[in-house]
């Protein structure tokens, strides 16, 4: 089904709850309108009620008040009917015995029209004159009966009143002559009297409404004063109109109903009930406004608590029932979503099995019980439309039983076979049945695998019928098989060991060599630990660690490199080893392949080769074998890891030898073996040096201890010395000594050590010839002379322009020539070319600078016969001083017998090895290239690289032969020699260096085909490998081995040279132009001088003028001539500071110490150093003003300083590489007591505490092979301390830099300084 | 003067006098002269400003020259790189012919004569 489809369907009825939800805020929100409807209702309902009241009470006001009015009109009319004289006193009773009836007056009185009180309820009023007063006056004036509200007066002490009064006409006591008398008639009626009847009347109404809360009222004059109210405030009269409230305004109106407003004093809502008093014409000046008003809160108060008592009930029920609806919706949601994705899940599956049975190779089909075809898949039908087997249904609906039982002919039985096993499946006596059957077509042969299987579907029983082709495989099942084979072979016969180790570190693969190499058998090793058989104690745990975190996150492992480790012995020791691993990723974990080779025997030759050449440098520098003594000794002791060394001199006098000097690298422990070495003197054949002397060879004692001829055997034990040997130095068949060394352990002779030292012994005869001759040249010319010409090397010496001046018998006959036929002429005639040519250039060199290139070592190079051909050679020169002039002195001999030896064994060695590491690369390492080809001549392995290298692919090659492969001619060339010989010598062949062209580029292949026997014949298994890499690698190498300092040295000072040179140049081409157009203008400027002053200056002048400054861009010349001429003058200067530092830096120097000054020479040597650390640093220098002379050879002192400032600029380059800053290299020097102090600092790297101690010893570097010889510090070192008698120290941290410090002695020691004053 | 050459040419150097030397060198030939006294520094000027022919020094501090000319080639496939050295060999390396070989279409070694400079300049022009 559609993805989108099942989305929708999970979507369905999502809109139940939001449904839900809505309905519920609807119901909510018509709660609330409704809810607010009533309380309208409600408020509309007791505002009415309110108005109602209001009416009732401005009714009441009205009624009480008119009779009031009708009060004093009945009064008026009773004083008028008293008789004049009996007036006052009976008025007076009168008003009293109404105010009896009616106490609510405050007060009642007769005024007589002047305004005096004629009669008064209140006696202490009468008499009381009010004609004056606006009161009386506003009373008379006004009409003839009124009421009004009046303010408090003198007339009473009671509060607010309202005052009745009435104008009566009393008729005179003559009627006829006198005039009726005008009085007036007043009575004042308590509002508080008024309040008490409200307030009565409200109660009443209250009680009768069940209002839940008082009623206020208040009533006002027409101008919104409040007269009268519920609870009067204590403070001033208060106007409502004023104060802006509603129902006030709207009651002087005269209008009658209610509102809604806010209480001005409480705050709060107050529901108001209006009315007025009714509009009655005697009243009219009264007028007064009602107000009814209770707090909204008291009418809504009974709904309220109603409702909460209703809300909380519903809320109780309501929302426990929302809860279960909305779950289960939610739970109906869910069943319906799980019953439609199993309704797809079904369908799906439906089309899937069908697919899938579709979609299997092997041939399907089902049968019912009875046998008959029901369904069959695809590859059936395919397999049937192939061979014509079946009609167009492909079987279905016929009986697979009876097609089976009634075959016949080939295959008839596997058919029968096949009836019997569906019918043992269908009776239930098997749950599946499995046969094999071969069915070769016409053109291949192929193999069937039948399954029969029973499965029940709603009771009804069911077959599955499976045919599956395993013609594949069984081919692939029979190539496995060969293919293990010839890995297992391979693994067997390779020189290296090889291990395999699963990913808990136990051993799971363990070769026959590697019971060779590691000591443990092959069932021992098996199962065990790795880390505990082959790994050294201390590296045990950082093995486990390793390989757990190569475990956790894959990183850690050297994979497909060569590791050189030390592995450890059965014997418990170690030993150094070669390692490549690698890991084969398998269903059950990690495995871990390594071929481990021992590397002990090239470790030795390693050191043997070190320890020749450092002898041969110490024979070279020495002045006699004796002065060497010391040196060599240590020097092989040291490199070779033995002991004790002792040199014997042979004294032909006494017929005796005698100890020359001894070395120990412990000389405490073996200190009385040593005195008593130094103290012997041995006869010939006593001891191993006199066996030595005696037999003039090599000899070899495995236990001095349990040697019988050893005289020194108690001091040896006591050191605990064991295996001695001891070899001869002879001088031309004459013995001149014997070099004895001893070790701490027993040791079986070493056969390539041994060989070594009849090397070394060759050499140091060389050394002592070289030495004699020379002797001989101020002593016994004659003698020395029979030397030479007896000597078997051939000597040559030429005097410092190239002029051969001797040479002996063997060198002439080396090159062809009588002996005489060479003295006089140039050495050039024994050189072939480039070397011919060069040599003078050499010479002058040398001369000139004493740097000494090839002076002093020992070098293999050509020379040129007589006869035109070259022989190769070994020559040895050195140099002799002669009084003022150089000789130089060469051995030479003639290595033609030895290179061809040598190429031999390297190259079979080579042979040998390589056939090893092209099959470990092949199977560890990803480079190889991999191919097969059977015995037919076909390709049937084409892996590793060999895609990729020959641009065929897999499939192409398999199964082809290897001519028909386009492969380029050259490459297939090679690889059928090597089959031919291979197929005739039955042996591994290799091939070498076999250059293809790949993608445009020169590719080099090296290979090893190795045969495959068989009875029928001979298959080829290729293995190899693309070497250009390595190849242009190792030619590097050795052209960078080749490096001298000092021709590093010369490309630095060049460049130094050239910059200047450059721009010199290019200033003064400058210079020389612009003066030329400078001249041009000064042309013009004298014209115009000779015109001006000749008084005809033009304008035409002053503008050619003009132009021709314009032209030469005068402004321009006269900024940068100077510049330029400053900047040129100072580039001359850098010029000749640096040639100037060069001349000091190579000053030849005298052979003897001279008083120099150092720090001249030192910034000599910074200058001619400066293109080696200007890149990478800042250098300074603080050199002591005071330092005195110090006797130095001066040559070799600016060597040492050289060589620590390049040590700095590297260590400083190492840390600033790349990130474009700069280091700081610091010289100071300084005077300390009898000793001058030189310190090189630099900001580098630092050197490491572990290697501190080795950094002074011969060829220790840690540079990149070819950036340095290794000799740098230890020539520093011999300088300093064996030549100068100072010393050097280090002080070095790791990050921070590194300081070296020297100190030279200011006074010559004295043996010197007695020589120098006998002198 | 005649028709004035327009093409752009910056010089690497880290000393001042060979770049001005240059500059005084080719602005009579009429180019106009840009300066960087190392590779980073030249590299900015290029963000900048239009540049046809670039002559830069090998050995600098900071960035140095066959950084600069990788740098070059990375980004600016148009320009044409002169590449000059007074040393020209530094360990067993010819640095030119490493310098060519990394994009430099010239090389010219210090010291070189004015009419070098200018015939290479003007091929390097012509080919740009």
């Amino acid at each position: 089904m559609e993805p989108t489809a099942r989305s929708c369907s999970s979507q369905r009825y999502s809109w139940l709850p939001g449904l839900i939800i809505a309905q519920t805020s609807v119901l909510v929100v018509a709660i609330f309108f409704t809810l607010s409807i009533v309380e309208d209702r409600l408020i509309a309902q007791a505002g009415r009620d309110l108005e109602r009241t209001a009416r009732e009470v401005a009714e009441k006001l009205d009624l009480l008040l008119f009779e009031r009015y009708g009060d004093i009109q009945l009064l008026a009319g009773a004083l008028a009917e008293i008789r004049e004289t009996k007036r006052g006193g009976e008025w007076t009773a009168l008003l009293k015995k109404a105010h009896q009836a009616y106490p609510m007056y405050a007060w009642m009185g007769v005024l007589n029209a002047d305004g005096r009180v004629v009669a008064a309820t209140d006696g202490a009023t009468i008499g009381l004159d009010f004609g004056r007063k606006s009161w009386f006056r506003g009373l008379a004036a006004g009409p003839a009966l009124r009421a009004h509200y009046v303010e408090p007066h003198e007339l009473t002490t009671e509060k607010d009143y309202v005052e009745f009064s009435a104008s009566v006409r009393i008729p005179g006591e003559a009627q006829i002559t006198s005039d009726p008398v005008q009085m007036l008639v007043v009575t004042r009626f308590l509002i508080a009297e008024l309040s008490a009847i409200v307030t009565r009347t409200l109660r009443e109404i209250e009680a009768q409404e069940g209002y839940t809360q008082g009623l206020e009222f208040h009533i006002l004059t027409t101008l919104g004063r409040v007269i009268s109210e519920t609870a009067p405030h204590p403070a001033e009269s208060v106007n409502l109109i004023d104060l802006g409230v509603e129902s006030a305004r709207m009651a002087v109106s005269g209008r009658t109903g209610f509102v809604q407003e806010t209480h001005r004093r409480r705050l709060v809502p107050v529901l108001t009930g209006y009315a007025r008093m009714p509009a009655r014409k005697e009243l009219d000046a009264l007028g007064w406004g009602v107000l009814v008003r209770m707090d909204r809160e008291a009418v809504l108060a009974p709904i309220r608590s109603t409702l909460w008592t209703v809300a909380i009930g519903g809320g109780c029920l309501f929302f426990p029932l929302w809860g279960g609806l909305l779950w289960s919706t939610h739970q109906l949601r869910r069943h319906w979503q799980r019953a439609e994705t199993a309704q797809q899940a079904s369908t799906e599956s439906l089309r899937f099995l069908q697919s899938s049975l579709d979609a299997l190779t092997s041939h399907l089909a089902i049968l019912d019980e009875h046998g008959t075809i029901l369904a069959v898949n695809r590859a059936w039908k395919a397999f049937g439309d192939q061979n014509q087997l079946c009609d167009t249904e492909h079987g279905v609906g016929k009986n697979y039983l009876d097609i089976c039982e009634s075959s016949s002919g080939e295959g008839g039985e596997e058919a029968h076979r096949v009836a019997q096993g569906i019918r043992a499946v269908l009776q239930g006596q098997q749950n599946e049945w499995v046969g094999e059957y071969p069915c070769h077509g016409p053109d291949a042969q192929r193999w069937f695998l039948v399954r029969i299987s029973k499965f029940t579907i709603s009771e009804q029983v069911r077959v599955v019928v499976d045919h599956q082709n395993i013609t594949e495989n069984r081919v692939a099942f029979r190539a496995l098989q060969e293919s293990q084979a010839a890995t297992r072979a391979i693994v067997s016969s390779a020189l290296d060991a090889h291990i395999a180790m699963d990913q808990d570190g136990m051993i799971v693969g363990w070769s026959a060599k590697a019971e060779e190499v590691f000591g443990w058998a092959a069932h021992e090793a098996a199962g065990q630990p790795l880390a505990n058989l082959i790994v050294p104690p201390g590296y045990r745990e950082a093995h486990e660690r390793g390989l757990k975190r190569f475990l956790v996150d894959g990183a850690g492992l050297m994979l497909g490199k060569r590791l050189e480790i030390e592995g450890w012995h059965k014997e418990g020791r170690p030993f150094p080893i070669e390692l490549t691993i690698a890991v084969i990723k398998q269903s059950s974990g990690y495995l871990f392949s390594a071929f481990a080779r021992d590397l002990t025997e090239r470790k030795k030759q390693e050191r043997c080769q070190a320890a020749e050449h450092a002898v041969t440098q110490l024979l070279v520098e020495a002045d006699s074998l004796e002065g060497g003594a010391p040196d060599i000794l240590k020097t092989i002791g040291e490199t070779l890891g033995w002991a004790v060394g002792a040199l014997w001199r042979v004294d032909e006098d006494r017929q005796e030898l005698r100890c020359a000097g001894t070395w120990a690298d412990a000389p405490v422990l073996c200190a009385e073996f040593l005195a008593q070495t130094r103290k012997s003197s041995l006869a010939k054949g006593i001891g191993l040096p006199g066996r030595v002397w005696e037999s003039r060879r090599a000899a070899w004692i495995s236990d001095v201890a349990a040697d019988e001829n050893f005289p020194r055997v108690a001091s040896a034990s006591a050191a605990g010395l064991h295996a001695a040997f001891a070899y001869p130095i002879l001088l031309h068949d004459k013995d001149y000594g014997i070099i004895e060394f001893f070790t701490k352990d027993i040791l079986a002779p070493d056969q390539p050590l041994l060989n070594m030292f009849d090397s070394l012994t060759g050499q140091v005869s060389q050394f002592l010839a070289r030495r004699a001759a020379e002797e001989a040249v101020h002593a016994r010319e004659r003698q020395v002379r029979s030397i030479i010409e007896t000597s078997v090397d051939g000597i040559i010496v030429i005097d410092d322009h190239g002029v051969i001046e001797l040479v002996n018998p063997a060198l002439a006959s080396m090159f062809g020539y009588a002996p005489n036929e060479l003295v006089g002429e140039s050495i050039k005639r024994l050189m072939p070319s480039p070397d011919r040519e060069q040599h003078d250039g050499y010479l002058e060199r040398y001369r000139q600078t004493g740097v000494k290139k090839v002076l002093g070592v020992s070098r293999e190079t050509l020379g040129l016969r007589k006869d035109g051909t070259t022989i190769p050679i070994e020559l040895t020169t050195s140099e002799m001083q002669v009084g003022r002039n150089s000789k130089f002195t060469a051995a030479i001999r003639n290595i033609s017998a030895r290179k061809q030896v040598e190429q031999e064994m390297v190259a079979s060695q080579n042979r040998a090895e390589q056939a090893v590491r092209e099959k470990v690369e092949v199977l560890a390492a990803v480079d190889a290239f991999f191919i097969c080809v059977n015995l037919d001549g076909a390709v049937t392995e084409w892996a590793g690289k060999s895609e990729s290298l020959f641009g065929v692919s897999l499939s192409d090659a398999i199964g082809r032969p290897l001519p028909e492969l386009p492969l380029q001619r050259e490459l297939l060339e090679a690889m059928q020699k090597a089959m031919q010989e291979v197929s005739g010598r039955l042996a591994p062949v290799r091939m070498d260096k076999i250059r293809m062209i790949h993608e445009g580029k020169d590719l080099f292949l090296k290979f090893t085909v190795t045969p495959l026997c068989d009875d029928r014949g001979i298959g080829y298994v290729f293995m190899g490998e693309d070497v250009t890499e390595r190849l242009r690698l190792e030619h590097d190498l050795a052209q960078a081995q080749k490096l001298e300092s000092i021709g590093q040295l010369a490309a630095g000072i060049a460049h130094e040279i050239n910059t200047p040179t450059q721009f010199v140049g290019d200033n003064v081409r400058f210079l020389s132009d612009s003066f030329t157009d400078l001249l041009t203008v000064l042309a013009q400027h004298r014209d115009l001088l000779t015109t001006a002053k000749a008084g005809s200056c033009t304008p035409a002048v002053i503008a050619a003028c003009d132009a021709a400054d314009e032209q030469a861009d005068l402004d321009y010349l006269v900024e940068e001539i100077p510049k330029a001429l400053m900047q040129s003058a100072d580039g001359v200067e850098r010029i000749a500071k640096i040639v100037r530092a060069m001349k000091d830096f190579a000053h030849p120097g005298s052979a003897e110490k001279t008083p120099a000054d150092l720090n001249h020479a030192i910034e000599s040597t910074v200058t001619v150093a400066h293109n080696e650390w200007k890149y990478v640093a800042d250098l300074t220098t603080d050199l002591a003003p005071d330092l005195p002379l110090v006797p130095c050879l001066l040559g070799p002192f600016n060597q040492v300083i050289l060589n620590l400032i390049v040590n700095a600029a590297h260590a400083i380059s190492d840390v600033v590489k790349g990130t474009g800053q700069k280091g700081v290299i610091a010289i100071a020097t300084r005077h300390v007591g009898e000793r001058v102090e030189i310190r090189i600092t630099d900001s580098g790297t630092g050197i490491p505490e572990a290697i501190r101690p080795k950094i002074f010893d011969p060829f220790f570097t840690t540079k990149a092979v070819g950036t340095g010889t290794g000799q740098g510090l230890a020539i520093a070192r011999s300088v300093v301390v064996d030549k100068h008698g100072g010393t050097i120290a280090v002080e070095s941290q790791v990050g921070t830099g590194t300081t070296f410090v020297i100190h030279l002695p200011v006074t010559v020691p004295t043996n010197d300084r007695v020589m120098e004053e006998a002198a | 003067m005649e028709e004035k050459k327009t093409a752009t040419i910056l010089v690497i150097d880290d000393d001042e006098s060979i770049r001005e030397a240059l500059r005084r060198t080719l602005r009579r030939d009429g180019y106009t002269v840009m300066e960087a006294a190392e590779g980073g520094e030249g590299l900015l000027v290029l963000k900048h400003h239009h540049v046809d022919v670039v002559l830069v020094d090998l050995f600098m501090p900071g960035k140095e020259g066959l950084e600069t000319i990788a740098e070059l080639r990375r980004s600016y496939s148009d320009i044409t790189i002169i590449a000059m050295s007074g040393g020209g060999i530094r360990g067993q390396m010819d640095m030119l012919e490493t310098a060519r070989l990394m994009g430099a279409s010239q090389t010219l070694a210090k010291p070189f004569a004015r009419e070098t400079l200018i015939e290479t300049v003007k091929q390097a022009v012509r080919r740009e």
